[in-house]
């Protein structure tokens, strides 16, 4: 790694990071219109091609009819009507091809030309395995469609799938943060914030976790009042299902509110965070990075309780989208006060120095 | 006669120079900023009132005696029976007991009774700061037409009260309420600005900010107007129809937004577009406010500038979440403090408005 930061090979990771976001749109705008189930293939080489006869699609077609989906939900689907769902499911998928190409090929040329050195190589190839891992993840997921009586995405693997989604992001745009700007800026006075930041990335990918569980229970259809559920700071039916743990992951009831205390809980200490680092001595830049993320808290606070009264599920897709940008500006927040120092020692130092 | 001169200039002179002594300055700033938190909590009581249709349960304004509340069964049948004349009881509460009349009664009682506690607070230090020689000169007949303003404050509150009385209605009129709330919400303003100008009389600079300025100057008279608009939402009872966010049954404008005419009548009478602009401007107003904070926060101030403009953000975002819940919720204690908040907005605007008194 160059001490003075490489520029080409920081930029590359961020358009890595980019195209991954354009994966979360992807998938989050297949899961929304219910196409999740659609691609019943896994072909990681060859799948890129798309049926080209009508032979290919009654196959593709008939796949699906084998579906629980396509008998208890969609028992009158059309060919059409499949197509329709068929295409942004297997867009997403090209775009997780298209994705792993541009990492891994001038991964190797910069490799071969010694522009990374080996630690680096190893880690960005360890983050292309995460990738793939989530790729095959994606797929038992999808393979779920046969199972008898499964008629959307279960919340147990979609979780897992998007939390995965979000820690290769993290570690993507670390990485890349890192690359461009290689030696922490010392900055004194800033070292209380970094706990309070970590906090607030533990907790937002924690309340994302929450989130995938309500998108995939469909619990944006129940209590659509805020700030009680119909009228229960509790709501009924909190423990209906057997056994317990069940109800944290499957009861609509359950893990929309979860996903309220959750959040409310990351939006407070983000808040709290973000006004600390607001207040405390740095840059202009630096205090920037605290702007947006208050931006974002506020914002995804209030598309979560919009998506919510609304029931509009355009609104939640939104939803998801910014809670990627939150993470993403904590995660920034947090690299740039790497050189974060308590303000003693910065006053020891300017001591020594003259 | 010279010596007499001189000996009362030489008073004055002590007087200038204790009333300008840092200590005294905190002292006086401190009354005044108690005398706006207990505005600021009138207000609350003020909505709770409201809330409980208990407004109109006192039908006589009687500022001395009336601290004495009904102390006999003979005192209280006295007070109900006067209610009993109004239309309130005859459509609304026809089936009401003197235990349901008490019920409506404590709280206009406890309304009134603070009023009086704050006229109390405000007016007896103000006698005595003004009688030790511990407000500047400039100071006095301005704090004493405040204490004028807030006797009047109670006298604005029995006009709203009486219209309710009138034949026809069951509830006070939306203009007098918007006037009485105005009216407070003014006064509280002045009460903070006052105590702001008393513990920092002396503008410090601030290079480069007259167009931060210009922004607080326009983030304010959007607020202003968008509360004004929300007495008439108050008011005319509009948050009980279109309990729907962001859209109104479906509609962005309601069908029926000019349903009155002539025309402006819709915008004080009309429950739909009464709502609406209530929505607009408070949308307009979360926009405008929020781009402030931002230039403030990014721009060079000093630190406690800038936490003037965090905690505009911090009340503007409250504010908008706090009107959104209480529509969709129809939880009118939120409402409530929805109603407090925004004289906090207000004063948090003025803070960073005060801030840069000394923009160049």
């Amino acid at each position: 790694m160059r001490p003075e930061g490489d520029r080409l090979v920081g930029n590359w990771l961020l358009l890595i990071c980019a195209m991954i976001f354009g994966m979360v749109m992807g998938g989050g705008h297949a899961r929304t219109i219910g196409a999740g189930f659609a691609v019943l293939v896994w072909r990681p080489f060859l799948g890129f091609i798309p049926p080209l006869s009508h032979a290919a699609w009654e196959h593709l077609f008939g796949l699906y009819k084998q579906t629980s989906q396509f008998r208890l939900v969609h028992p009158g689907m059309t060919l059409a009507q499949f197509q329709a769902l068929f295409w942004p499911m297997f867009l997403d998928r090209v775009w997780g091809r298209v994705m792993g190409v541009v990492f891994a090929v001038p991964l190797a040329v910069f490799w071969w030309r010694g522009r990374i050195g080996n630690r680096l190589a190893l880690w960005l190839l360890a983050l292309f395995g995460a990738g793939a891992i989530e790729a095959v993840m994606g797929w038992y997921m999808v393979k779920t469609a046969f199972i008898p009586g499964v008629t959307t995405i279960p919340p147990a693997w979609l979780a897992p799938h998007f939390i995965l989604a979000m820690l290769i992001l993290g570690a993507m745009l670390w990485t890349a943060l890192t690359i461009k700007r290689p030696l922490p800026e010392p900055i004194a006075g800033a070292a209380h914030l970094r706990p309070w930041l970590n906090a607030s990335i533990g907790l937002i990918i924690l309340t994302i976790g929450a989130g995938a569980l309500v998108a995939a229970t469909n619990a944006i259809t129940v209590f659509n009042t805020f700030p009680l559920m119909d009228g229960r700071f509790v709501p009924h039916g909190f423990y209906a299902l057997h056994p317990a743990w069940l109800n944290f992951i499957d009861n609509k009831a359950t893990v929309q509110f979860d996903h309220r205390i959750l959040a409310t809980l990351t939006a407070v200490t983000v808040l709290i965070t973000a006004v600390m680092g607001l207040r405390a001595p740095l840059s202009p830049k630096g205090r920037d990075a605290f702007l947006i993320l208050a931006g974002f808290v506020s914002l995804q606070y209030i598309l979560g309780m919009t998506a919510l009264l609304s029931a509009m599920p355009e609104i939640g897709y939104v939803h998801e989208l910014n809670a990627v940008l939150l993470l993403a500006s904590a995660i920034t927040a947090r690299h740039s006060l790497r050189g974060a120092l308590p303000a003693r020692a910065a006053i020891a130092m300017k001591e020594l120095a003259s | 006669m010279a010596s007499q001169i001189l000996a009362g200039t030489h008073r004055e002179a002590i007087r200038a120079g204790r009333a300008a002594s840092p200590g005294n300055r905190r002292l006086v700033a401190a009354w005044l900023f108690a005398s706006f938190a207990m505005i600021v909590l009138m207000v609350g009581i003020g909505g709770y009132v409201q809330n409980e249709d208990a407004g109109l349960s006192i039908m006589v304004w009687q500022p001395i005696s009336g601290v004495i509340p009904p102390l006999t069964h003979a005192a209280w049948e006295r007070m109900f029976a006067l209610y009993k004349t109004i239309p309130q009881y005859r459509l609304h509460n026809p089936n009401m007991d003197l235990a349901g009349f008490k019920a409506i009664f404590w709280p206009e009682y406890i309304h009134r009774m603070w009023g009086r506690l704050l006229g109390i607070v405000f007016g007896a230090p103000l006698v005595w700061f003004w009688l030790t020689g511990r407000l500047e000169r400039r100071l006095r007949p301005w704090l004493a037409l405040l204490f004028v303003l807030g006797g009047l404050q109670g006298l604005v509150g029995w006009y709203m009260v009486s219209s309710g009385f009138e034949p026809g209605h069951v509830v006070v009129t939306p203009w007098r309420l918007s006037l009485h709330y105005c009216f407070a919400v003014l006064l509280c303003l002045a009460v903070f600005w006052t105590g702001l100008v008393v513990l920092r009389p002396v503008p410090a600079p601030v290079p480069r900010a007259r167009w931060l300025r210009a922004l607080v100057i326009a983030s304010i008279a959007v607020t202003a107007l968008t509360v004004v608009a929300g007495t008439f939402l108050s008011g005319t009872r509009a948050y009980l129809v279109h309990n729907h966010f962001p859209l109104m049954e479906g509609h962005l404008i309601p069908p029926d937004y000019a349903a009155l005419h002539p025309f402006w009548r819709n915008w004080f009478a009309n429950k739909a577009a009464v709502q609406w602009d209530h929505r607009l401007l408070g949308t307009l107003t979360a926009l405008i406010t929020l781009i402030t904070v931002v230039a403030g926060i990014r721009a060079e101030l000093p630190a406690r500038a800038r936490d003037a403009f965090l905690a505009m953000g911090a009340l503007v975002l409250l504010q908008y979440v706090l009107g959104v819940t209480t529509l969709v919720s129809k939880i009118l204690d939120i409402g409530l403090v929805h109603q407090m908040n925004a004289v906090l907005l207000l004063a948090a605007a003025l803070w960073a408005l005060f801030e840069l008194r000394g923009a160049r």
